[in-house]
């Protein structure tokens, strides 16, 4: 009788023992993993699903995982780990927006292109947002843009009209010509900066200029020749940086104007959030 | 005999529950995160620290989770991520003691990111709490190296002072008043003396050009009315005199406040290599 006791108890205290927690196992890898994930910390969630993907395959995970990476900006390994979940899994339209928009965000263009043209790549449900970071990628590059009529169709109403906008300003920018601007400045001074919209500049230029030739001229008439010859000569450089100065200018203004609209056009992009979906995995 | 045994090994059983051994499992993993703290092992420490914290359902390691969370980010400069994590530690107290400390740790954060207002605000409100009145030295302590990072010495020197009077962090911020330059000094002599005020800060060469071409375009100007000349007059001061003379006095003026800042910075220097009590 003792001895059936002692085994059972023997049995109970083996099975307390074997019930410790262990935290590394792989349910509470993908446990840890989740709340890491949901709490914002994808370096650290990206740590645990690693792990646990090392030990078991889950469709859930494995997207999560690459989420991470997109989230932790390793947009080229996030690419990788969406199309390994292109097939055979619950979540392959997800995966397929999450290959496209990890090109898209690692400035991988080319690739962007070239992959869109494979229908099966295509993701039906998310087709649209697909085609809209493609549209994205023409206003980003640096290259002719193309028909307009095809490359907006996929926006509706207040973005279609922006998107316009910004398609006109970067198809036909409104540029200054530098030539003109310096033959302005050098027939009138300050008149080039007028031309390049800088109206205070170019007042202030033309009074400089035109009081320093008045003191070297009159410094001369009083016979102060050293001062005649002071002023002559600040008024020379008055001139001649103020012509160099708006040619500068109107450099400037031509590089502002394509700067400026690819702030402006990345910052709505950015506002927008890439017009892309708020997906749960 | 057989009875003893048998009620040992009843207790025995009782004892080694899966309660127990859970929170045996919990040591273990708080000491396992405790040694990559110590270690340097920052980001591992974080990692295995959440983990205790996330387990730890019974929220029996809160509080230190969270103030070592806190340090630990704090020790990798991710101050924002630091003070989130010890204003959880305030709420996760278990008592009034090491609520102050943990709203200390938030004060000290925002002291070292030099978000000194926030610091400020803080500490009138652990001043304002009664149940902290016993721990003004340390309220004191704090808002005196609050104001040595907005460069008010003299202030942090009568703060210091109401601990101690021989506080040395009040010598030292006194010290490190003493050696700053008046700014409004530097600025008034220059009005009277062109030059003066650079030579005060110690640029005699500045201090030479200043008198050099405010003279000089003084002297034209003045010539330029004595023979008649009035609108030259009028251009030569407006354009070169005042352009010259306003150039001495604001020039005077940033050469105190650039010297000021390095006095400051070898002063917080000293502070950090040398002073042996707590910091920020």
């Amino acid at each position: 009788m003792i001895k059936n006791i002692l085994l059972i108890l023997f049995t109970f205290v083996s099975i307390s023992f074997s019930q410790g927690i262990n935290y590394f196992s792989i349910d509470n890898l993908k446990k840890f993993g989740n709340f890491l994930f949901e709490s914002g910390d994808f370096i650290r969630a990206n740590q645990e699903y690693r792990e646990f993907l090392t030990k078991q395959e889950n469709d859930t995970i494995r997207i999560r995982y690459a989420e991470t990476l997109f989230r932790i900006e390793r947009y080229t390994e996030a690419a990788d780990y969406f199309k390994s979940a292109f097939y055979n899994s619950s979540f392959e339209d997800e995966a397929r927006l999450g290959y496209f928009k990890s090109l898209f965000f690692a400035g991988l263009y080319d690739d962007f292109k070239k992959d869109l043209a494979i229908n099966e790549y295509i993701s039906p449900v998310y087709k649209n947002n697909i085609m809209k970071l493609n549209t994205m990628t023409y206003y980003i590059e640096a290259k002719p843009l193309p028909d307009s009529t095809i490359i907006l169709s996929y926006f509706e109403d207040d973005a279609r009209i922006k998107m316009s906008e910004f398609y006109l300003r970067k198809d036909i920018p409104l540029r200054k010509n530098g030539t003109k601007a310096a033959l302005l400045s050098a027939l009138i001074p300050g008149s080039g900066k007028v031309y390049l919209g800088e109206y205070g500049d170019g007042i202030t230029a033309f009074i400089a200029t035109g009081l320093l030739t008045f003191l070297a001229v009159d410094n001369f008439n009083a016979k102060h020749k050293l001062r005649g010859a002071v002023f002559s000569g600040l008024a020379f450089l008055s001139y001649v940086g103020n012509i160099y100065g708006t040619a500068l200018a109107a450099e400037k203004f031509n590089i502002g104007i394509k700067v400026n609209l690819d702030k402006e056009i990345r910052f709505y992009f950015k506002e927008n959030n890439y017009f892309l979906p708020e997906i749960k995995y | 005999m057989k009875k003893v045994i048998l009620l040992l090994i009843i207790m025995a059983s009782s004892i080694l529950s899966p309660a127990v051994l859970s929170q045996s499992e919990l040591k273990i993993q708080k000491e396992y995160a405790d040694n990559l703290f110590n270690s340097g092992q920052l980001f591992d420490a974080i990692t295995e620290y959440k983990r205790l914290q996330f387990f730890d359902v019974e929220g029996q390691y809160g509080y230190y989770t969270n103030i070592q969370i806190g340090e630990a980010y704090k020790g990798g400069s991710r101050f924002d991520d630091a003070v989130t994590y010890f204003a959880n530690a305030e709420r996760t107290a278990p008592n009034d003691s090491l609520h102050f400390d943990a709203a200390i740790n938030v004060i000290r954060v925002n002291i070292l990111r030099r978000t000194n207002d926030n610091a400020h605000q803080l500490l009138d409100k652990l001043e304002k709490d009664i149940r902290f009145n016993d721990r003004m030295n340390e309220i004191n302590y704090w808002r005196g190296w609050n104001f040595i990072f907005e460069d008010q010495w003299l202030v942090a020197s009568q703060v210091f002072e109401k601990i101690d009077k021989n506080h040395p962090l009040a010598l030292i911020s006194k010290q490190t008043d003493k050696n700053k330059y008046s700014v409004n000094f530097a600025k008034v002599i220059s009005y009277i003396l062109p030059g003066f005020g650079q030579f005060y800060t110690g640029n005699y060469l500045s201090g030479l050009m200043s008198i050099g071409w405010v003279g000089l375009t003084g002297y034209w100007t003045v010539n330029s009315f004595v023979e008649k000349r009035v609108f030259d007059g009028l251009v030569i001061g407006n354009l070169l005199f005042l352009r010259f003379y306003r150039g001495n006095y604001q020039n005077a003026e940033e050469f105190a406040i650039e010297k000021n800042i390095e006095v400051s910075n070898k002063s917080l220097k000293n502070l950090q290599n040398n002073y042996q009590g707590i910091k920020p």
